[in-house]
């Protein structure tokens, strides 16, 4: 090899290898400038993505697409802003940054597109703000811009891994035995509903999902040192009240044998009887046998009030008592009655398959005939499309007159239209549990059979029943300043001629302590409408008084009305 | 020699400007004249890179091979870029996020390697540097002299500032590319009309030395010659016809 073919290699070289040390230095001196000033910027690109944002907490999230570089959480729930990466190019590479804010309701507030070098601009002002406001299905049907169909498509892509970030964020924040919880019952998320469910030893903590059931966790003692937990199971009961799978999260043992993974499938599909036969790991009798135990107050628990943990969770209804000897017509199966109203229980089986079950809703009807919420347990339909959160909400607050104004879901108006029928069923059937609950106080207080004319949970007069004699109205109204307070409650005697002939006040709230005396309620006897305002009122509970005489005033005009159509 | 290093510097401002009397680096000239900012930054970028590129390029004349010498030139203008990229992404982020993709291609720049090639590898340093720095300027004066009239007729606005009157009355067409182009050849044509004109300096240096034939026709141009060219063939041809006349007749 001569100097002629070495010579043009070697200053090749050389020239290389000097702007190869220029460009480093030069790299080292701008790229802590270049690195803060992409930070700046996409630390300022985390308000204007949101509005009214507060501030930022950056958080760890396990299970975001591999396009999210940092997940920032706002400080006061708002919502997140997801900072992502992408190629927008035929040869890969990172050379699309993006921030998308996304509200804690699943929409998005905002996106700008922080880095982006491509020659053909696809609009990254105007672009990003076509997805303002839109969820994550409504962002998928966004046109790409003509053009420039890769940047934009790739735009779309990061959008969707934007919301997917959020889900993973959500989930991440949940505690690990929470998502246990979820995993087990093969969802997304559970809803704890421990502090509305009396628990005993060895149950801890319960969590339900809806159409699923619920997930128990329980924990038990060591024999010897109480101070340790020895184990710690999850048991997944579905809502036919029988296991749909657990999980042993703790196993001590003191000779260090453990459980297998057949102990514990082995128990899937069992109701309490069943895992009773379930075979003990040998060598670990004691163990065993206080998981089976652990699952079993699972499936007693549940089993003994699944309506109750879910209502109470939801509602908050309480204890409920269930309504006997009210004759009940499809959907409603069963109604309660709990504090503040009625909860019903209704069920619809398919229009072409009478074996399945296709709705299951849980309606808590309020003491005024509103509905205070709705809970759909079960929505089976056939193309799999299914309810959102904001079509039970819009049940809140309606009378019977009201459901059939509530939007079906797009695709599923005949689910839509059963679940609409079962609320109004069910607002019929706590108003007739209501009526009978007033009948038998009558009878037990007038000592007499009497026959239902009139019910309507709305008004002032609630029901109006016949005597042998005459009528009886029972009057309720609510507290001025806590509308769930009911204040008075009235059964007001009418003879057939119209006049008064017992008032008797059942209940009298007046915040101040003061009560009504007999001769008040004996004031009235005798009166026609017209004399009932010559009454004179309690001092110093003028407006209860007034409540009261304005009661049987409004008593005496519904019965005469019931009179006039008869 | 004052002169001529004056005139080496004003050779690429007007007479030998390289985006309107060359027509190189069309590339950046039609797709950063949209804005006066951009076409700023990227006349200003590609001046300070050929600058340096020609210096360095001249200094390193008798040193590179020849065999490798256009590898070597495009590793030393590539270097420069580079550190024009990193300073600017630096120091001039919005300017540099304005560029795009576009500072990377002054690499490629016809005018860079062209200049590189032509000038810097045959000449000095300083003289290097005087044409660099010439060429540089007239790219820049040409791409403001595009921009100003794109921006301003275009988008009604002068370097971002907006103009209250034009606004209302803009053609936007002039800040896309068709009208990138129409400017672009307007102006080349306003250039070819009143700057220097090439024929007639080419003709200028047409004469009989050198010419083969100039022995023979001991004439002043070459229009002459053609016309007595023309004379001896028709003379020629009356002399054949006449003989074949005579050939008949005998």
């Amino acid at each position: 090899m001569t100097k002629k073919n070495i010579m043009p290699a070697v200053v090749l070289g050389a020239i290389c290898l000097v702007v190869a040390v220029l460009l480093a230095v030069v790299n080292m001196l701008t790229a802590p400038i270049i690195a803060a000033n992409a930070e700046a910027k996409i630390q300022a690109s985390l308000m204007e993505v949101m509005d009214g944002a507060t501030g930022f907490d950056e958080i760890t999230v396990s299970g975001a697409p591999s396009t999210v570089t940092r997940v920032y959480a706002e400080k006061e729930g708002r919502g997140y802003v997801i900072i992502l990466e992408t190629s927008t190019s035929y040869t890969g590479g990172e050379n699309m940054t993006v921030s998308v804010g996304i509200s804690a309701e699943g929409k998005i507030t905002g996106a700008k597109v922080t880095a982006y070098s491509e020659s053909k601009d696809m609009g990254k002002e105007s672009y990003p703000r076509s997805f303002v406001g839109l969820n994550q299905s409504e962002a998928a049907s966004v046109d790409t811009v003509s053009g420039v169909t890769y940047s934009s498509a790739a735009f779309k892509a990061v959008i969707n891994d934007a919301f997917l970030a959020v889900k993973a964020a959500e989930i991440s924040k949940a505690d690990p035995d929470e998502r246990t919880a979820a995993a087990l019952l093969g969802v997304e998320s559970a809803t704890e509903i421990t502090d509305s469910v009396t628990l005993t030893e060895p149950l801890m903590r319960v969590w339900y999902a809806a159409g699923r059931g619920f997930a128990v966790l329980s924990a038990t003692k060591n024999d010897y040192d109480p101070t340790v937990t020895d184990t710690e199971v999850f048991t997944a009961v579905g809502l036919d009240g029988k296991v749909i799978d657990i999980h042993i999260k703790t196993w001590v043992h003191g000779e260090g044998t453990t459980f297998t993974p057949e102990f514990e499938d082995s128990f899937a599909g069992l109701d309490g009887a069943g895992v009773d036969g379930v075979d003990v790991i040998t060598g670990s009798t004691g163990t065993s046998n206080k998981v089976k135990n652990s699952v079993k107050a699972a499936l007693e628990l549940v089993n003994s009030g699944i309506y109750e943990m879910i209502s109470s969770a939801l509602f908050g209804t309480g204890a409920l008592t269930e309504v006997e000897g009210l004759t009940l017509t499809d959907p409603v199966k069963r109604v309660w009655s709990c504090a503040g109203g009625y909860l019903v229980y209704t069920s619809t089986k398919h229009d072409y398959d009478p074996t399945l079950t296709d709705t299951e809703l849980l309606v808590m009807v309020e003491d005024s005939g509103k509905i205070k919420g709705i809970h759909i347990m079960t929505w089976v339909h056939g193309e799999g499309t299914t309810y959102n959160p904001e079509f039970e909400a819009a049940f809140g607050g309606l009378g019977a007159d009201g459901v059939d104004g509530v939007d079906a879901i797009t695709g599923s108006t005949g689910t839509s239209t059963k679940v609409k029928n079962s609320v109004k069923a069910a607002i019929g059937a706590a108003s007739d549990a209501e009526c009978e609950r007033v009948k038998a106080l009558i009878e037990d207080t007038l000592g007499e059979s009497v026959g239902v004319v009139r019910a309507s949970l709305g008004g002032v007069v609630k029901f109006i029943y016949q005597t042998s004699d005459g009528y009886v109205a029972y009057t309720a109204t609510k507290h001025d300043y806590s509308p769930t307070l009911t204040d008075t409650e009235l059964l007001v005697s009418v003879d057939n001629g119209g006049k008064i002939k017992e008032v008797k006040i059942l209940t009298w709230v007046h915040g101040e302590g003061t009560t009504f005396t007999p001769e008040f309620e004996a004031a009235f006897g005798g009166l026609g409408a017209d004399g009932v305002d010559g009454v004179d009122t309690i001092t110093g509970s003028t407006g209860t008084s007034n409540k009261v005489k304005n009661s049987v005033k409004a008593a005496l005009a519904s019965i005469e009305e019931v009179k006039g159509g008869e | 020699m004052k002169n001529n290093k004056l005139s080496i510097f004003l050779r690429g401002l007007i007479a030998e400007n390289p985006v309107l009397v060359l027509v190189l680096g069309t590339c950046p000239t039609l797709a950063q004249t949209g804005s006066v900012i951009a076409a700023l930054g990227m006349g200003i970028a590609a001046t300070i890179v050929l600058l340096c590129s020609n210096m360095v390029i001249s200094a390193l004349r008798k040193v590179i091979p020849d065999v490798v010498r256009i590898p070597c030139y495009i590793v030393v203008i590539a270097g420069f870029v580079t550190v024009v990229q990193l300073l600017m992404h630096a120091y001039l982020p919005d300017l540099y996020e304005m560029m795009g993709v576009y500072l990377a291609l002054i690499v490629v720049n016809c005018i860079i390697l062209g200049r590189a090639e032509m000038f810097a590898r045959k000449n000095g340093v300083i003289d290097s540097a005087l044409d660099g720095l010439g060429m540089g300027l007239g790219f820049l004066i040409a791409l403001l002299a595009m921009a100003t009239i794109r921006e301003v007729f275009g988008a009604g606005s002068f370097a971002g500032i907006t103009i209250p009157f034009l606004v209302n009355y803009r053609l936007p067409i002039l800040t896309q590319a068709p009208g990138g182009f129409l400017v672009f050849g307007i102006l080349i044509a306003i250039i070819n009309k009143i700057g220097p004109k090439k024929g007639e300096g080419k003709r200028r240096q047409v004469s009989c030395e050198g010419c083969p034939s100039a022995a023979f026709c001991k004439k002043v141009t070459c229009t002459e010659v053609t016309e007595l060219a023309a004379e001896i063939s028709e003379q020629a041809l009356e002399a054949e016809g006449k003989e074949a006349d005579e050939n008949g007749n005998g």
